[in-house]
């Protein structure tokens, strides 16, 4: 009986412990946090991507990128697919960028 | 300063140089001549696309002296390099790729469900048809490319579309290119036909325009670096590149252990493009079709050389 109730207790006192070390403003919901930020950050990709691609200077492995960024995400490594989403969206923006670049291209001097 | 002079900088730096210039321009000027009085060229050669033909090609006679000739360039990488040539002539002698170009012909000659064959979409006679695409067709508004023809004909005939740019495509295209071997490129881009101009000029911004992570435009290698090593490859002039396509390349060959490796003008575009780290584009859409448009006009005088090795 004495066993039982010290076990009882020191099971308790973890327990208390363990949610007095958690931060204060910790989101218990941060699963699905992570989802909704992992959408938004597809989405713009995504819309960068698909802007690339409008002016005809879609970069090889924006795909790639977003493939991977999945994985990660399902693997639930969202600071990897962060990375890997950002780097899509900047790769569609210099894409853009090189679309206004190469505007006037043509023969050059050598 | 005009476009023409920034590309041919300086042909007074030697007579000879100037004198062979000169010279193929003669033979360019006499072989329109000679097709112009036939059925091949009914409509005159834009000046301003001649002018630009001018230029390119002046650029690559001045900078490569040893090379033989215009006709030379048509031989790419290996025109610039001994041991490449006799490695490419060696290959020749017994090309890996003859029963498929036989292949292609047996498909040519083949009658689709229907009884017509392929020879009845198109009115030139068979070694007449590969020097007579790319071309423009004005009805349409667009450029009609052989590759496209063969595949509108099977489709005009109720037969399955190919896929495209290998395999049997590719082998009745290079059948083609065999039987054109000795005709002429001769694309025109008719004088007052702003459309026409347009699409050349859409071509012409493709293959000056960096793209893709690597922001390199096609002139990047195939002009400015034509001649010079990468890695352990030399990169071709893009003189004579429309001269021998399809090309059966060794590096297609491997992804089929060896059994096929035909490929087709805009599959090597493709190839191009993603090694630059750009997304390549759907074959035979305007981009591709314009590209070609204008690549294959700045070899206009050149010969067919028949269907070609490549690394």
């Amino acid at each position: 009986m004495k066993k039982l109730l010290i076990t009882i207790l020191t099971v308790f006192s973890f327990t208390v412990f363990a949610g007095d070390l958690m931060p204060s403003g910790h989101n218990w919901n941060i699963g699905s946090t992570n989802q909704a930020l992992y959408d938004a950050a597809l989405a713009e990709a995504k819309a960068e991507q698909k802007k690339a691609a409008a002016v005809g200077f879609e970069w090889r492995d924006i795909g790639k990128f977003m493939k991977s960024a999945k994985k990660a995400m399902d693997a639930g490594d969202w600071s990897k697919a962060k990375k890997l989403l950002d780097t899509a969206a900047s790769q569609g923006r210099l894409g853009q960028q090189q679309a206004i670049d190469q505007a006037d291209a043509g023969p050059i001097s050598f | 300063m005009a476009e023409q002079d920034l590309l041919l900088p300086s042909l007074s730096k030697t007579d000879n140089i100037k004198e062979r210039v000169m010279r193929i321009k003669i033979i360019t000027m006499a072989i329109a001549a000679m097709l112009s009085s036939t059925v091949a060229l009914s409509a005159q050669q834009s000046s301003v696309v001649q002018a630009d033909i001018d230029a390119y090609q002046g650029y690559f006679l001045e900078r490569f002296p040893n090379v033989d000739g215009l006709q030379g360039f048509s031989k790419g990488a290996y025109a610039m390099n001994e041991d490449k040539m006799m490695q490419f002539e060696a290959v020749m002698e017994m090309p890996p790729f003859e029963d498929l170009v036989e292949k292609g012909g047996e498909l040519w000659e083949k009658p689709f469900a229907n009884g017509n064959t392929f020879s009845s979409c198109f009115e030139e006679e068979p070694s007449l048809i590969r020097a007579a695409y790319p071309r423009w067709n004005s009805a349409k508004g667009k450029v009609d490319t052989l590759e496209q023809a063969l595949i509108d004909c099977l489709v005009s005939n109720g037969e399955k579309k190919w896929g495209t740019g290998k395999g049997k495509h590719a082998w009745v295209a290079a059948h083609l290119t065999t039987l054109g071997e000795g005709t002429f490129i001769n694309v025109i881009v008719p004088e007052g036909d702003e459309a026409a101009l347009a699409a050349y000029n859409d071509g012409k911004k493709h293959y000056y325009a960096k793209r893709g992570q690597l922001n390199l435009s096609c002139a990047n290698c195939h002009v400015e670096g034509a001649g010079m090593r990468v890695r352990g490859n030399t990169l071709s002039p893009g003189l004579g590149q429309t001269t021998h396509f399809p090309v059966w390349r060794g590096k297609w060959a491997r992804k089929t252990n060896g059994v096929d490796g035909f490929g087709t003008i805009q599959r090597r575009y493709g190839g191009c493009n993603k090694q630059v780290r750009a997304k390549p584009f759907k074959r035979h859409k305007s981009e591709y079709d314009n590209l070609e448009f204008f690549h294959t006009a700045m070899s206009n005088g050149m010969e067919i050389t028949t269907t070609e090795y490549r690394e």
